[in-house]
């Protein structure tokens, strides 16, 4: 068998299991990985120290910093006390309550990855809607495709953002002027459709709506100096992803910088703060890098390159708008993160080639984002929110997901393709 | 000392055709953590208890959550009817296993069961398996401590 026939198998075969959900995501990866190496050693077409290149440790390192500090945070109680407030702001009305919820999701969302968000917000939602006697279906469906739709505005919001900032070498500020305006727009029109799409649950009555006024956001707040201690290392943080590019800084150093500052000043017990890490998320990137370079490597991915030049060669806004929705559906039936990873080194493939691969990298942040929304299965976030759902009197089916998310996924990839319409040449440089 | 020395005799139960919203009345009524369930014959066959009760009845959020100091109302969750389908549901679907001590144990074995098994009440049968009375945390503590301290005066 020649190599690119083994490679393409390895990489086919993983996807698939990944696809079947029957084992977890991380250990296929890191199979996957070890036999690619396996194969590539014994045809020739892959070494060790390939794949060790083929690792990106610019996004591992970014990953790690963030995830130090979302762990620092995490048992400070901020984010609760946050999510609190926004519920005693609404004062008990539904749609009021849906849009507060809602816009302290995306916030957080822009600022950690999406699970850890819809994990610190979901079960407050359900405590509040229990309260309020509520059904909590629409707020935890709406929290899910919120945080999904505004992780997507920032280069820190989403996985895939990061990987292609990494891999395109956009920085923190080109995501603000790129994908955020389309988030705003997107995030403005997804709570609006699920205003109107929850339009008979939203228009019930609480009976004690004002029961929400005596919730004590304070009293959440269990570690008030830690919490402003990361939320300042935080904020820093951010200012110098602002400033890395005249500071000719890297956004992993300046994250990995962050988290050592701030256990230097919270100094917490260290081995309790490092467990709060998701350490098979980084396990699953790396494996997937490594899988992904012996693709690279076999030749795999350069053919399947020249394979679809003339495509991207020819009318650019549209090729640009066939790649969102292109990676919106197999994000929504695949994990976005090995989509993004596999896509990747297709459109640096096709940078080489002379066509402009810059638009191209930004539909496929807002498919990889967007996409993520319209299945179940389609975002992490969007799953642990079921499981969640599973705890409360009305869990969260699939037939109900479809049919609120799947508009939801239309409609923002549809904003996200006029956008590629209207603005294709700010997209272009 | 064996628990039948001082277990209650009379024992307030409920028979498993029972629903579960009766079951529920009869721990309100009565004031009892333990609830024996019994089949036609007063064999024990489950039990309900006051614990596992609330579980059930409040909301698993309510549950989980450790710390809930930021809330002082609780709304609905205190206020709402307990839902038409929860009350009707047979007890024999909700009910715990019939965890329940012979007659003859004695009362250090009792406690180290009812420790064990978290009870704070347990359920005392025949060799058939028919109730006949029911030992509460304090009934067996207070025997057992009682008979230690008989056993120092006659000393």
């Amino acid at each position: 068998m020649s190599p690119a026939v083994v490679a393409g198998l390895i990489f086919g075969l993983a996807i698939g299991l990944i696809l079947t959900d029957r084992l977890d995501r991380t250990i296929i990866a890191l199979v996957g990985a070890v036999a690619m190496i396996a194969a590539g050693t014994w045809l020739g077409f892959y070494s060790q120290e390939q794949a060790i290149q083929a690792v990106d440790f610019e996004t591992l390192g970014l990953l790690l910093g963030m995830m130090i500090l979302v762990s620092l945070l995490k048992p400070t109680g901020a984010f609760e006390a946050l999510a609190l407030a926004a519920a005693r702001a609404s004062r008990g009305r539904p749609a009021v309550l849906l849009v507060s919820l809602g816009l302290v999701t995306t916030v957080l969302s822009m600022l950690l990855d999406n699970v850890t968000t819809v994990v610190l917000v979901v079960p407050l939602t359900i405590l509040v809607t229990e309260i309020l006697g509520l059904s909590p279906a629409p707020f935890l469906i709406a929290e899910a495709l919120l945080s999904d739709t505004g992780g997507v505005g920032t280069l820190i919001g989403d996985p895939p953002n990061i990987l292609i900032a990494s891999a395109a070498g956009f920085t923190f500020q080109d995501f603000l002027t790129h994908t955020l305006p389309v988030v705003i727009l997107a995030w403005a029109a997804t709570l609006g459709l699920l205003l109107v799409l929850f339009r008979r649950e939203l228009s019930v009555s609480p009976t004690e709506p004002e029961a929400l006024a005596n919730l004590q956001p304070r009293q959440a707040l269990r570690d008030p100096r830690g919490a402003w201690q990361v939320a300042a290392v935080l904020a820093g943080a951010i200012v110098f992803f602002f400033l890395a590019p005249t500071l000719h800084l890297t956004n992993s150093l300046i994250a990995l910088g962050a988290a050592g500052l701030a256990l230097a000043w919270v100094r917490p017990k260290v081995d309790e703060t490092l467990r709060g890490v998701e350490w098979s998320v980084l396990v699953f990137f790396a494996s997937l890098f490594v899988v992904v370079g012996g693709l690279q490597g076999a030749g795999v991915l350069q053919a399947l390159g020249e394979a679809v030049v003339p495509i991207f060669q020819g009318e650019p806004v549209l090729a640009s708008i066939g790649m969102i929705w292109f990676v919106a559906v197999l994000s929504a039936v695949i994990d976005n993160v090995p989509v993004t990873i596999a896509v990747i080194p297709v459109i640096t493939y096709l940078g080489s080639t002379g066509v402009n691969p810059l638009p191209f990298w930004w539909a496929m942040a807002f498919g990889a984002g967007f996409g993520g929304n319209g299945t179940i299965i389609g975002s992490a976030a969007n799953v642990v929110v079921v499981e969640y759902s599973r705890q409360t009197r009305e869990p969260i089916s699939s037939k109900l997901w479809t049919r609120r998310g799947l508009p939801v996924m239309a409609l923002t990839c549809l904003l996200a393709s006029l956008a590629m319409v209207v603005a294709h040449s700010h997209f272009a440089r | 000392m064996k628990v039948n020395t001082v277990m209650k005799r009379a024992v307030i139960s409920i028979s498993q055709a029972a629903t579960f919203g009766e079951a529920l009345a009869q721990l309100c009524d009565q004031r009892v953590g333990t609830l024996p369930v019994l089949d036609t014959e007063g064999r024990l066959v489950g039990v309900v208890s006051l614990r596992e009760a609330l579980k059930i009845v409040l909301p698993d959020i309510v549950e989980s959550m450790q710390d809930l100091d930021f809330v002082e109302d609780f709304g609905a969750v205190e206020t709402a009817p307990i839902e038409e389908g929860l009350h009707r549901r047979p007890v024999q679907e909700l009910m715990e296993p019939p965890l329940s001590v012979d007659q003859d144990a004695g009362l250090i074995g009792s406690y180290t069961y009812m420790r064990q098994h978290q009870l704070t009440d347990v359920p005392v049968v025949d060799p058939s398996g028919h109730l006949v009375g029911i030992a509460s945390w304090v009934d067996v503590g207070v025997g057992y401590l009682r008979g230690r301290l008989r056993a120092d005066a006659s000393r």
